[in-house]
């Protein structure tokens, strides 16, 4: 199911890109269109009317096939959630398709936002302050500490290690998330496959990945333990147009299985979810780092899913932030905020070693 | 810049909060300068200085009317229930029938406070006995009467209970319609609130049919509504659970909730916005020995367990159903053991 959307995914793109600019006319033209300095009508059209008509702000700074390009995106984002929410409707949220109409949807509304976020980029970040995508590294580690704010719960800090090895196309992984406070731990492996990579001057890849994620509530006695597979797709977002150098899109879909333990009354039940996930997110200075701002329709982390007012609740995941940067070749600095039923937030330190791909 | 921080990190803490507001009208149910509900068992629908009109989310209440003579009228009432007073200066009148479940009385009282109790004649008998369940009827009010005429078939049937979504938007005209309809019922109907009745402003809700999360035993059950219909459980709404799981523990129990904590189809996830909270949640009820969960919000019929516990989603009411399921509008009867604390489930289907 995660690579038929992936598919269609990319299938809007090449619909919304006729005849992209091949790699030699892109390189030529974003080294002069990218703005030079901050402008601030290309900026305000981005917001208004850009809100609506996006790529507004493209437009008014003369990226005329850029802004056409990000309005069909949002035109085919729109189609695409609206359709998704009317088919739900009509199916009555059947099981037999709430999978593949979800996923649709939340990849068209993550078309439609992430259209909108990519035009305020192309027009606010001068030429000067554009990033590139860093090389993997051969090991990558990160140990990081969040508050956790629920209100239905103590109020937690919460320890997160991470490392992960690239090895060719593959690369593994292994996270944990230690909540002392509410006895709360949550350990994470995973396993991912380069299927295709895009190398310069475009940077982006389809990934095939496998995780098997534990997770302790160990005050009320409960373990889970999940099995996913998901399909991560990166497109570099100069494909749209120049004055985009330097961003990115992610969109991955797959599915989760798993088990819950319930200990103290000797029961277990099964479990299974949908994994769909939008990130926008840019590049900092020479491989620096990266920003990213995401869409998790997961409930199962710390986080869980945004409590929705009205007639509205439930149905979504969580939304966050992360930051990552190095100063230094080896050394760097993480920093996560997100915000479901919990709010997640945390600063850390970041290692990179090597080059593993 | 300071402040502008300051409000956004008060707008998340309180979009984290959601139903906490919620559980804070539930404590205003029954509440008025003439009558005051013990434990909101009843929402004062209507008030003057010489009536009260109740609606009674339990089938037994207890009440303090202060004044020295009061027409009580109390409507969602079994046929059978009768009102006394609970203190020798308290008179109560003859009962007066106003419809299949309306009743009024006349109280009085030499001291100009009245104590006054709802009693189910059958209150204390634990021998087996039928309750119906349904839920979702949202937009298909103008059909609710073919489910109400089906129920009032069904032999035993003490009352039903109802997950929520009653209505579409939960507006004043479309709870007043709801309970207009009512009328074709012939049993009283025990509710919480589901998401859709959270599409007004105001939540006329609490006025209409009073708490989202009470609790009432009955013939050996308990019978526990818990507010879900922001997708999680207010802190404040935990803190009465808890005392209303440990008051029960050794008794049939049932629990009812708009919201399933967890949804079986888990792509849908028509259900709790945390899986940490659902589970420890339902770990919860099944340590307490909760012996049955009810669940509407998804329009079709699902039989499963959570954490041991057996669960049924009946959002059969009317509401855009679910395609292909196999199953169109319905109910449940239960049929319930208090003594052995079973119970035995059918679905009814309506059409």
């Amino acid at each position: 199911m995660g690579t038929t959307i992936v598919g269609a995914f990319a299938c809007c793109m090449i619909v919304a890109l006729p005849r992209a600019a091949s790699g030699s006319e892109a390189v030529s033209a974003e080294t002069k269109h990218p703005p030079t300095s901050f402008e601030l009508l290309p900026v305000a059209a981005s917001l208004v009317p850009g809100f609506l008509l996006h790529g507004s702000g493209s437009f008014v700074a003369g990226e005329r096939t850029t802004a056409k390009r990000l309005l069909a995106i949002e035109g085919i984002g729109l189609g695409l959630a609206a359709s998704g929410i009317a088919m739900l409707a009509v199916t009555g949220a059947s099981r037999r398709f709430v999978a593949p109409l979800a996923g649709m949807t939340i990849g068209g509304g993550f078309a439609f936002v992430g259209s909108f976020l990519a035009d305020v980029y192309g027009v606010s970040v001068p030429a000067s302050r554009r990033g590139s995508p860093p090389a993997a590294p051969r090991l990558e580690a990160a140990l990081f500490t969040s508050y956790r704010y629920d209100p239905r719960a103590a109020t937690d800090a919460v320890i997160s290690p991470r490392v992960a090895a690239t090895f060719g196309s593959w690369t593994v992984g292994a996270e944990g998330q230690l909540a002392p406070n509410t006895a709360t731990s949550r350990l994470r492996g995973e396993l991912r496959y380069r299927i295709w990579q895009e190398s310069s001057p475009y940077f982006g890849f389809i990934d095939l990945q496998l995780a098997v994620t534990q997770l302790f509530l160990a005050a009320d006695e409960i373990d889970t333990t999940s099995v996913e597979l998901v399909v991560p797709l990166r497109f570099d977002l100069a494909h749209i147009g120049p004055t985009l150098r330097g961003a990115f899109a992610e969109l991955a879909f797959g599915g989760l299985i798993g088990t819950v333990n319930y200990d103290a009354v000797d029961s277990r039940d099964t479990d299974s979810a949908l994994m769909a996930r939008g990130t926008l997110g840019a590049y900092l200075g020479e491989g620096d780092g990266e920003v990213k701002l995401y869409y998790d329709h997961r409930r199962d982390t710390l986080a869980g899913g945004l409590l929705g007012g009205g007639v509205g609740a439930g149905f979504l995941g969580f939304v966050g932030a992360s930051a990552t940067w190095f100063p230094t070749r080896h050394l760097g600095a993480t920093a996560t905020v997100e915000v479901g039923s919990a709010l997640l937030a945390g600063v850390g330190l970041a290692m990179r070693l090597g080059e593993g791909r | 810049m300071k402040r502008a921080w300051c409000l956004a990190l008060l707008f998340v803490a309180s979009c984290l909060n959601l139903a906490e507001e919620r559980a804070l009208r539930d404590e205003t149910v029954g509440q008025h300068a003439l009558v005051h509900v013990d434990e909101g068992r009843a929402a004062v629908r209507a008030a003057s200085d010489t009536s009260v009109t109740l609606w009674a989310s339990a089938p037994e209440l207890e009440a303090t009317v202060h004044s020295g003579s009061l027409t009580l009228r109390i409507e969602n009432v079994l046929a059978d229930a009768a009102l006394v007073g609970l203190e020798p200066t308290t008179a109560v009148g003859e009962r007066l029938q106003r419809s299949a479940t309306e009743y009024e009385w006349q109280v009085t009282s030499s001291s100009g406070e009245a104590r006054v109790a709802l009693r189910a004649p059958d209150s204390s008998d634990v021998t087996p006995f039928r309750f119906l369940m349904f839920a979702d009827v949202q937009d298909a009010l103008d059909r609710v009467q073919d489910i109400y005429d089906v129920m009032n078939t069904v032999t035993d049937a003490r009352f039903v209970v109802m997950a929520g979504d009653l209505t579409e938007r939960g507006t004043e005209e479309q709870l007043a319609e709801f309970r207009e309809r009512l009328r074709g019922l012939a049993i009283p109907i025990y509710a919480t609130l589901g998401n859709h009745e959270l599409g007004a402003r105001g939540d006329p809700y609490y006025a209409w049919f009073g708490r989202g999360s009470h609790t009432f035993q009955f013939r050996g059950v308990q019978f526990t509504f818990v507010d879900t219909a922001s997708a999680t459980v207010a802190t404040r709404t935990r803190m009465w659970l808890d005392t209303w799981l440990e008051a029960a523990r050794e008794l049939a129990h049932v629990a009812i909730m708009h919201i399933p904590p967890i949804d079986p189809v888990g792509a849908r996830a028509g259900s709790f916005s945390s899986k940490n909270e659902a589970y420890v949640f339902l770990s919860e009820l099944a340590r307490a020995n909760v012996d049955l969960t009810l669940y509407g919000h998804v329009h079709s019929f699902h039989a499963f367990e959570n954490a041991g516990i057996p669960a049924f989603i009946a959002g059969g009411g009317g509401a855009l159903p679910e395609r292909m399921d196999g199953v169109g509008r319905h109910f449940l009867a239960v049929d319930v053991d208090p003594a052995s604390q079973r119970f035995e489930v059918a679905l009814i289907r309506v059409d």
